[in-house]
């Protein structure tokens, strides 16, 4: 297992007080903290940060933690040294009301499994499991027409010799047609396993949006920039565009201006009831590189008498 | 095991959860349920009958509310209002993006 230099974990000094400690700790934790932040891994960085203010945090741990020297650095290949854990009294205790539900390995060598619940604790041994989370990147199509995804997921689990370990385990799980965005889908028992007769948590994912390269998506509509001929916008045309559901064609009318935008019911997101698509116009301009384009350019200034900023009245 | 495909509810187009329910999947106790509801942030459905019946999203508030007061220690009134200030900045992002 990996050592973990706790003090670098929350950035501050060997010599710090309790005081500083718990100071930094509730900074860190509401900067990191995963239903509030923005900053990318910040679920990671708020179980980091809580394993390592669960040790720091209590005299006890935090002097049986300094005996191990500072000759350790983070990631390194680690092994509690042999007398470890005697004259200790925390292996095996309760470690209620922490911010981190899932400790390393590393944690859990050093001071035991985490047997405490942080939120409802059951009466006598039975101990429900915890909650997780994770993010799942799905593509835009796979919310019009479903899908499956897979997805592996990481903890740590006990053996029957008491060694943590870690445990990868694949979910194939279905997307249902129409999810958003920001949406979770809620897997009733995937979360942690429970202690004794307790039930396992449950798990929930957060849906993400690939990026895509045509559309952006806000809510259950759909918004897409259409490049369309100025010849196109001013005297109408029929435009086959993309859709994630395949093409259609789309009517431009007549005397379109650039910006403007065309709704296509109900081809957004198929939820209930469904989204809508908007198609805004852009109209480009052909370049006047060549001589010919220039003097149709001229042509259209001395035919066209059009003064694009009328409004300004100068 | 593994090739098991699993089916989840989206918890955000739920509606009509019983507050057994709503308690069950929050792992809190009703009390805690009723606190919000005073607070306003949680919104039951009038059936007309005496039981409550809650949206997703209510729900999906109550989950959230109930990680911020765990994990930072914030008393109702203040995690309800990040939870309306995170609403209000996720709907900005959203327009910006």
């Amino acid at each position: 297992m990996e050592y973990k230099d706790y003090y670098q974990i929350m950035g501050i000094p060997r010599d710090a007080t309790q005081d500083d400690i718990k100071r930094t700790y509730r900074k860190l934790a509401r900067k990191y903290h995963p239903d509030v932040s923005k900053e990318p891994e910040a679920e990671a960085r708020f179980k980091e940060i809580g394993e390592a203010y669960e040790v720091l945090k209590d005299p006890e741990k935090r002097a049986a933690y300094d005996r191990l020297g500072t000759r350790w650095k983070s990631g390194q290949e680690f092994q509690p040294p042999p007398e470890w854990g005697q004259g200790f009294e925390f292996h095996g205790g309760e470690f209620a009301q922490s911010a981190a539900s899932q400790f390393s390995s590393f944690f859990e060598a050093l001071f035991g499994r985490n047997q405490g619940g942080r939120r409802y604790s059951n009466q006598g041994f039975s101990q429900r499991g915890e909650d997780s989370h994770a993010k799942i990147s799905i593509d835009l199509e796979d919310s019009f027409n479903g899908g499956i995804r897979s997805l592996t997921l990481q903890h740590t689990e006990t053996s029957s010799e008491g060694r943590p370990h870690i445990r990868e385990r694949t979910l194939n799980v279905r997307i249902p047609k129409g999810i958003q965005q920001g949406q979770h889908i809620r897997l009733a028992g995937q979360g942690s396993p429970g202690a004794g007769q307790g039930k396992a948590g449950d798990l929930y994912l957060e849906i993400i949006f690939k990026p895509h390269p045509y559309f952006s998506v806000e809510g259950k509509d759909i918004f897409m920039e259409l490049p369309v001929a100025p010849w196109e916008a001013a005297l109408g045309a029929t435009i086959s565009i993309p859709t994630p559901v395949g093409k259609v064609d789309l009517k431009i009318p007549a005397n379109s201006r650039s910006g403007q935008k065309l709704r296509l019911k109900e081809r957004g997101i198929p939820s209930t009831p469904p989204g809508d698509l908007y198609v805004v116009l852009q109209i480009a301009l052909p370049p006047a590189e060549s001589e010919q384009a220039r003097a149709f350019y001229r042509e259209m200034e001395q035919k066209l008498a059009f003064n694009p900023r009328a409004r300004f009245n100068i | 095991m593994e090739h098991t495909i699993l089916d989840g509810i989206v918890i955000e187009e739920r509606e009509n959860i019983s507050l057994l329910e709503f308690c069950e999947i929050c792992k809190v106790d009703a009390e805690w349920v009723t606190a919000l509801v005073y607070e306003g942030i949680l919104e039951p459905a009038q059936t007309g009958s005496e039981h409550w019946f809650f949206s997703g999203t209510s729900l999906r508030r109550a989950l959230i509310i109930n990680r911020l007061q765990q994990d930072l220690d914030i008393n109702l009134a203040g995690a309800t209002l990040v939870v309306e200030l995170l609403e209000e900045r996720n709907a900005l992002l959203a327009r910006i993006n």
